[in-house]
């Protein structure tokens, strides 16, 4: 158990090895512009399908709830 | 598509009386799900045939480069290129999609909500119609001049975008095409799916009263639809970049070679969920009814499940660490990837407990269940390890890789497959299927499966690159020991194969002369198992009411120890 | 073709379900979220390619006519009205909303029309789908609206047709499954428009 710290403390340093990733030579245009543009659609892209599930998961519920009303009354 | 789905739907408000057909209108153009299902299950068994025999060639490439192969010839750069694109294709979108999901989800989802058929029957046709022509199309792309395409089944640009790259000018085409008709194909069938098992259950079947094989079923359908409109834009696009001359993907017009990437794997990590779930399914079933126990933790698989589904969308860029994104970026998609093994390894934690207590049959679907639980971890464990960006640096496109997909992979493909054909064989077919030929052919194929992939982490390890057709052109690469390895590896491939043999003779002599399988063999709960077997057109005589939930095994105070869904008093 | 005119058979009994919700509007959703993600793709794609380009439209290359394509918009966004109204009135007043349907697809004819003229006159200035990235994104983005629209007409087609029809019912929940994709194709209009024109 007296490792649990150091595990955690290794792991949460562990995020920080994207410095040497960044080192990493890979090719990639230098631009800005195009790197925002990556994380805008990244962000675009992946909150887009979940909050249509998310809703889609409502939705469905709420008919479900409205179907078995019928059934009770 | 707005308007077949407007056209079609009041199909179902309408009966019709019973008539005889003729073989060919029952076999080939029929709209009962279970025809539909077993046309998937036959494309999709035939495509394996034809992607193993692919792999075959390749690894025997390999193990004894420059030979010539039986049965296959030489293996040149170019067809060793063609051939392992193809087996990828092949073996996720014409094995694993279309047997999984398309023929289990045909055969299944109605018998066991208890109804007569789908709810779109015709557009249920057009899919697999559709399905077919793609299979025409791939095959048409292996024979066109330059051969079939060989840019990999991620087939990134600019290779695949100018044929003066890839070589392949219209086989890359063709490809591209056959691969989006079967996104089509699936498309329609998934509405389908989704929308049948919302709508056409039987009274008295709540949302927590539909076995979890149809609930992973429609989530994967839901994923499915969910991620794979940026692949058929991107599609579009890399099929304009081939055949109008546009430079989308093409930087030396202005174009952005990630992007495509960007697009490719926003659906192909979702993909790998889409085809787990299924899998999943499939062994939960399996695993209660042999373990004569109520599955563990229902509520919560199910919205572990959810949880997945989520999650996978937010992970994908883990296949991009060393394509050159903002190394912020990867950061977070680490901290995704990692997360999502929670979830899976929840959902495996509740198999293991629904095991546990139980008393246990080894029948041979139990068995594969059994072996996809084992080989699964392997292959989550081994995620884990290339979901951390900095070690992926090293593991990128090494046979690591390879084999970390190839552990999840085969479990659910072909693990998955087999475990539900022999589960419910009797129910396709009406016999029983031999069960001392069926355990020989799990012996031989889970044994020689190991020997196939734990050798080739292994040779990732020690830095063997993929998509390499000779290694003996690598000095590192060439030495007696790694290439004693490859041949070790191709020996148990062709031993794998060959042990497939048993299983070909059981499937087809049972289908003839197997035992005459009752409607309920394995004592079951579910609702496709209270109808004869095969099922007769139309499924239910009556059609059923549910008052309990799928999993009421060993239940105290009954006589019987299963309880099936729609028995109103005690059993 | 003829695989799918093939005659079917039939079942012999007809489950009666009573369904969460129309089985048209349900897999018209299912198939809306799919469109939702396509478009995504799409203008992710737009932005990407768009911010590694060193200028915006490329030197030489024509100008999109913003104000003409906004009056255009205007007669889509009135279809959406029109056929808000119709359904409003479909079991009220059956020959009204019969008209507003027919007006409806009127005017999406007009949009599509239009919307084609105008490609006709950039080709003829020199954008075309080759001619830089730019071309290509725009004939790529406003091709595939513009085929949802045809899309989504021939849908309402099918409609008007079955109202007219003396054998086959048109049910308010088949409208209704139309309508939503109608909605769907005029909806994302504005944000393309924003997007590509404007921007
Ligand atoms: C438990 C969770 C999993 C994690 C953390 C994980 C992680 C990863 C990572 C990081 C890669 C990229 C390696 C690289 O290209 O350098 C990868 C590749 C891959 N994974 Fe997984 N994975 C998991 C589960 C699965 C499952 C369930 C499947 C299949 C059904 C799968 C199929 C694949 C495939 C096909 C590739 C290789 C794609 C290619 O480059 O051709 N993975 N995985
Ligand atoms: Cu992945």
């Amino acid at each position: 158990m007296k490792a649990v710290p150091a595990i955690v403390i290794t792991g949460l340093a562990s995020l920080f090895l994207h410095f040497d990733v960044q080192a990493c030579a890979v090719c990639f245009s230098s631009s800005e512009n195009t790197r925002a543009a990556f994380y805008l659609t990244t962000a675009f892209l992946t909150v887009l399908p979940v909050a249509m599930l998310i809703g889609g998961f409502y939705w469905v519920r709420k008919l479900q709830q409205k179907h078995d009303a019928v059934d009770q009354s | 598509m707005g308007q077949t789905t407007v056209t079609h739907d009041s199909h179902a408000a309408h009966g019709h009386d019973h008539h005889e057909q003729s073989f060919i209108m029952k076999y080939f153009f029929s709209t009962d799900h279970k025809i539909i299902g077993l046309q998937y299950m036959f494309t999709g068994m035939f495509m394996a045939i034809v992607g193993g025999y692919f792999a075959y060639a390749f690894r025997m490439q390999l193990a004894f480069p420059g030979m010539e192969v039986p049965l296959y010839g030489t293996v040149g750069p170019g067809q060793y290129n063609m051939l392992i694109t193809n087996h990828g294709a092949i073996m996720i979108f014409w094995v694993a999609m279309p047997v999984l999901i398309a023929a289990f989800g045909n055969i299944l989802i109605p018998l066991m909500i208890g109804c007569d058929d789908m709810v779109f029957p015709r557009l249920n046709r057009l899919s697999y119609q559709i399905f077919l022509l793609s299979v025409v199309v791939l095959f048409m792309s292996f024979f066109v001049q330059g051969g079939g395409f060989g840019g990999a089944w991620t087939s990134y640009p600019p290779l695949s975008a100018v044929a003066e790259y890839n070589l392949t000018d219209w086989g890359a085409s063709l490809w591209l095409i056959a691969v989006a008709l079967e996104f089509v194909a699936f498309l329609i069938g998934g509405i389908n799916f989704v929308t049948t098992s919302m709508n056409a259950r039987a009274p008295g079947m709540r949302m927590t009263d539909i076995p979890i094989v149809v609930w992973m079923i429609v989530l994967a359908s839901i994923m499915f639809m969910a991620s794979v409109g940026p692949l058929i834009a991107g599609s579009v696009m890399l099929l304009m970049d081939q055949r109008v001359g546009t430079t989308f993907f093409v930087p030396s017009g202005g174009g952005d070679p990630v992007l495509w990437q960007h697009l490719f794997w926003f659906f192909g990590h979702p993909e790998v969920y889409v085809v787990l779930l299924p899998a999943l399914g499939i062994v939960a079933e399996i695993m209660t009814t042999f373990a004569r126990k109520k599955l563990f933790g229902y509520k919560t698989i199910l919205y572990t499940t959810f949880a997945t589904g989520g999650l996978a969308f937010v992970v994908w860029a883990h296949h991009q660490f060393i394509a050159g994104i903002d190394p912020r970026m990867a950061n977070i998609f680490l901290v995704t990837t990692l997360l999502i093994s929670i979830p899976i390894a929840e959902i495996l934690f509740s198999y293991v407990a629904t095991l546990y207590g139980g008393s246990i049959e080894f029948r041979t679907p139990m068995l594969w269940a059994l072996g996809f639980l084992v080989t699964f971890l392997l292959g989550g464990v081994t995620g884990i390890y290339l979901g951390s960006s900095a070690l992926d640096i090293y593991f990128h496109d090494s046979y690591f890789v390879i084999a970390h997909f190839h552990s999840t992979f085969f479990p659910i493909a072909i693990i998955g497959m087999f475990a539900g054909l022999y589960h419910w064989y009797p129910k396709m077919f009406g016999r029983m299927m031999d069960e001392t030929l069926g355990k020989i052919h799990f012996w031989g194929t889970i044994i020689p499966f190991n020997g196939i992939f734990l050798p080739l982490f292994l040779v990732g390890m020690a830095g063997q690159h993929r998509r390499i057709y000779n290694f003996q052109h690598f000095p590192d690469l060439a030495t007696a020991d790694l290439q004693g390895i490859r041949v070790f590896a191709t020996v148990s491939l062709v031993t794998m194969l060959l042990f497939q043999f048993v299983f070909a003779y059981n499937f087809f002599v049972s289908m003839f002369k197997g035992e005459k399988a009752p409607a309920n063999p394995w004592k079951s709960n579910t609702l496709e198992w209270t109808v004869p077997s095969p099922p007769p057109h139309g499924n239910f005589a009556e059609l059923p009411t549910v008052y309990r939930g799928p999993y009421e095994y060993s239940v105290p105070g009954n006589k019987e120890d299963y309880w099936p869904q729609n028995m109103p008093d005690r059993n | 073709m003829i695989l799918l005119v093939a005659p079917e058979i039939p079942a012999n009994s007809n489950a009666e379900r009573r369904q969460l919700v129309s089985s048209s509007i349900f897999a018209t959703v299912i198939l809306i979220m799919t469109e939702v993600m396509f478009f995504a793709a799409l203008i992710s794609a737009y932005m990407i390619i768009r911010s590694g380009a060193e200028e915006w439209p490329p030197w030489g290359q024509p100008r999109l006519p913003v104000f003409a394509t906004a009056l255009n918009s205007l007669t889509l966004l009135a279809s959406a009205f029109c056929l808000h109204r119709s359904v409003k009135v479909f079991s009220s007043q059956s020959s009204q909303s019969k008209q507003l349907l027919a007006l409806t697809i009127a005017l999406g004819t007009v949009f599509v029309s239009v919307q084609g003229y105008e490609w006709v006159q950039l080709i003829s200035f020199g954008l075309t789908i080759t001619s830089s990235t730019y071309g290509g994104v725009f004939y790529l983005i406003i091709g595939a609206h513009g085929l949802h629209v045809i899309g989504g007409l021939l849908a309402l087609l099918a409609c008007l047709r079955r109202l007219n029809s003396t054998s086959q019912q048109l049910t308010i929940d088949n409208l209704r499954a139309a309508q939503i994709f109608w909605y769907f194709v005029v909806g994302v209009w504005p944000v393309l428009y924003t997007l590509v024109y404007l921007l």
